[in-house]
């Protein structure tokens, strides 16, 4: 008979108010919501899961000079090794990595179908295949010299990086969103070159005003495009607390020039005094056949009595034509109209909401979200200067033995030859230390040969000089 | 090495070299750093109203005594003969632009207003205006006006009581309405008529068949409220009441098929101060105590008024 006398905890009843065990499990959901899954790190700008997506890529060797391997491996091995979710959320997370309209820098490069601007999803992961970004590659930058600490996956089975340390101002050029429990986030995506430019100002004058840092820092860069029709006073404001709202709107272009410069107005003139407007760009996180929908849905209900139709002639550039209802519509009212009665003008809202080093949310003007980088990514120099500088004196201690062990290369295979324990006797004869004589001893009999004095010198002598 | 690990300012160096060299990578002349997003301030935004964008077409609208109401296209006859539904029947019938609003007036009091493009067609039997705006389950409507920015209206209630009031202060914004006459228990909004530029005097007549006259210089403009006496009764209460001309004389429809029209060009014997008894009518003047039929517009044609648009359209015909 089994015994029966101890019960199993698990089954154990515990009386317990109704309202703080609530209370407490929801705590403890809403903290890992918070700390662990909808945030990103002020660091990196990375969520739990676009780190773990991009540690694991790197794992297969996915480098952009690398072949592209299918994307079902890489979200196996995420959801097997580091992310115990689900496989859609893990693959929906990747495909907007390699989405150009989604992220302004993207971090994956895809092949195969990985969605369009026009809302339609990407093809299951059995048929796409992907591979990292140079930018990518340069966000991880540094993750084997000892710069970051590592620590245990879900199982103890392997390790992950905390934060990746690359110098890529990923937080800010590619933004985020996210919706915790009782905050969220939404930071748009910014121009590197812009955000570097800042960055230097405020390296060279830690007391640099917020102003002075907006000149250079202009305000959001879409991936997508589009204008911004705030205030230069309003977006400056809405950085230095943090929080506000941000105007975009759809460019009425009828293309490029050869400098790359857009037309401004948009207005495509057919002949005989007939035009039709073309938008070139809509605003970010807008899906383009909504759109058309919505403007389609306007015409039919006589909303809109001076617009006659609306087609999508788009290919790999965006070119939707409005087409009025007579040549003597003003053009300009017609776009005003097309702003307020459609999502070609929308609101970003800007919430710089971030998790510090501390892992403690806030949401930070942009002075201290480039301050608080700045101290990481010099934490982080210090981090693999240390580890190089370990590794320096490590490697040199070594070939201080292996010079010893040449010049007296006879009388060491002598005592290896003849003494039972040669480990104690030769650091006791040419004062080695222990790990000196280890490294000796575990020396190959082939390596002999290239145990030539000049050549160990010369290492010597670089390691010294670094 | 060693010294860049005790400087700070040789650690900033180093950071900006790096900077820089990452910098080169997304410099503004590579296609991946350069600039997408304009950013430019939108010149203010031009006001323009959102009625600049509904169509001007000619509208009838037709308002059944049941209170179903639909929008013909095209300036129809408005003494055309429209199908109602079983039990129902004609009450009101305006010419309108699907630009105009609408004001519909109900004896509680209260304006209510309706965009002449919200309609329903005229194809079927159109829609109980009761779905469209909040209106009391017990009122009834009044009358069915064009709003014409910048007329007035003669507004009275069945005890004789009444005021003029400013067109555009009567129009609503929500479907709830704008409370103009405050009614209290037996006292009934009974009269709403446009005021024509010309008009100088007042004409009430009450049930009791007596007439007053007064200028219109006595009524006063409110905004709401239950208005001045215009005319004092022992029994009954305000048949009709209607502005006109002094000169023009007071003109009514003689009943039957004549169509005629007959006029008291001296009106001045029933000309007294606001609030009298006043004295029987002109001989000849209608027995149901009413200047001009009630069917269809509460713009009476008989008197020459108002609705200017109406007139080049065959007048209405009497209730049968």
């Amino acid at each position: 008979m089994v015994d029966v006398t101890e019960p199993d905890p698990f089954d154990a009843i515990v009386d317990a108010p109704f309202d703080s065990a609530l209370s407490e499990r929801y705590l403890v959901y809403a903290l890992s919501t918070i700390t662990a899954r909808s945030l990103p790190d002020l660091r990196d700008g990375l969520k739990p899961v676009h780190r773990r997506l991009l540690w694991a890529m790197r794992q297969l060797k996915l480098d952009p000079s690398q072949a592209f391997k299918k994307s079902a491996r890489v979200v196996g091995d995420v959801i097997g090794k580091y992310h115990p979710h689900g496989d859609a959320s893990v693959y929906d997370a990747m495909v907007r990595l390699a989405q150009d309209f989604s992220l302004r820098y993207p971090l994956v490069e895809g092949q195969g179908n990985f969605g369009n601007i026009d809302g339609d999803n990407a093809a299951a992961y059995r048929y796409t295949e992907a591979r990292l970004t140079k930018t990518a590659i340069q966000l991880m930058a540094g993750l084997d010299e000892g710069t970051v600490n590592f620590h245990p996956t879900y199982n103890g089975e392997e390790e992950e990086p905390e934060i990746f340390p690359g110098l890529f101002p990923n937080l800010l050029a590619n933004g985020s969103t996210g919706i915790a429990v009782g905050m969220a986030t939404s930071i748009p995506s910014h121009n590197v070159a812009e955000i570097i430019d800042a960055t230097l100002l405020l390296i060279d004058n830690p007391h640099v005003e917020h102003a002075e840092l907006m000149q250079v820092f202009q305000g959001p860069d879409f991936a997508t495009g589009g204008l911004v029709v705030d205030s230069p006073a309003a977006i400056s404001h809405a950085y230095e607390t943090g929080k506000g709202a941000i105007r975009v709107r759809g460019r009425f272009s009828t293309g490029r020039d050869a400098a790359g410069n857009w037309e401004e107005t948009g207005i495509e003139k057919l002949g005989g005094g007939q035009w039709q407007l073309v938008v070139s760009e809509i605003p970010y996180m807008l899906q383009k056949g909504k759109l058309i929908e919505q403007v389609a849905q306007l015409i039919a209900d006589k909303k809109l009595p001076i617009l006659e139709d609306v087609r999508d002639e788009s290919d790999e550039q965006i070119r939707i034509v409005f087409v009025p209802k007579s040549r003597n519509v003003d053009p300009e009212l017609l776009k005003e109209s097309l702003y307020r009665l459609t999502d070609l003008e929308g609101r970003f809202s800007l919430n710089l909401n971030v998790l510090d080093a501390t892992r403690t949310p806030g949401v930070l003007g942009l002075k201290l979200i480039l301050q608080e980088w700045v101290i990481a990514q010099i934490d982080i120099l210090l981090r693999r200067s240390q580890h190089r500088l370990d590794k320096i004196a490590a490697r040199l201690e070594l070939v201080e033995g292996y010079i010893v062990a040449y010049l007296n290369l006879d009388r060491i295979i002598e005592i290896i030859r003849t003494e039972d324990e040669p480990k104690p006797v030769m650091m006791a004869e040419f004062e080695l230390t222990d790990r000196q004589a280890e490294a000796i001893l575990n020396m190959r009999l082939r390596s002999l040969r290239k145990l030539e004095e000049m050549e160990l010198r010369q290492e010597r002598d670089d390691l010294l000089a670094e | 090495m060693q010294k860049l690990l005790d400087s700070p300012a040789r650690q900033r160096t180093r950071l900006k070299r790096d900077l820089n060299a990452l910098r080169k990578d997304y410099a503004e002349d590579t296609a991946l750093g350069r600039r997408r997003t304009t950013i430019a301030e939108a010149a203010p935004r031009v006001e323009f109203s959102m009625d600049a964008m509904i169509e001007k077409a000619p509208v009838t609208v037709i308002l059944s005594a049941k209170g179903w109401i639909r929008g013909a296209s095209g300036h129809e006859p408005l003494d055309k003969e429209f199908k109602f539904k079983e039990g129902d029947g004609p009450a009101f019938a305006v010419h309108a632009q699907t630009t105009d609003k609408l004001l519909i007036a109900c004896d509680n009091g209260r304006f209510y207003t309706l965009g002449a493009d919200k309609l329903p067609s005229a194809r079927g039997f159109g829609e109980p205006v009761r779905t469209m705006l909040d209106i009391d389950a017990e009122a009834q409507i009044v009358a069915l006006l064009v709003h014409r920015p910048g007329a007035q209206l003669l507004l009275a209630s069945n005890v004789g009581r009444g005021f003029a009031a400013e067109a555009g202060e009567l129009l609503a914004e929500t479907r709830k309405g704008r409370g103009v006459m405050s009614t209290k228990p037996g006292v009934k909004l009974a009269v709403v008529r446009e005021i024509a530029p010309e008009h100088d005097h007042v004409a009430v007549v009450g049930d009791n068949r007596k007439l007053v006259l007064f200028s219109l210089e006595e009524l006063p403009v409110l905004a709401k409220g239950q208005g001045v006496t215009l005319q004092r009764y022992r029994d009954g209460g305000l048949a009709d009441a209607i502005t006109l001309k002094l000169e023009d004389g007071l003109s009514w429809k003689m009943g039957g098929e004549s169509g005629r029209t007959r006029t008291e060009s001296d009106m001045r014997l029933w000309k007294v101060a606001r609030g009298a008894a006043g004295r029987l009518p002109p001989n000849g003047f209608p027995r149901d105590n009413k200047f001009c039929p009630r069917r269809y517009s509460p713009v009476c044609e008989a008197n020459g008024k108002g609705n200017r648009r109406l007139s080049t359209f065959p007048s209405s015909s009497p209730r049968a």
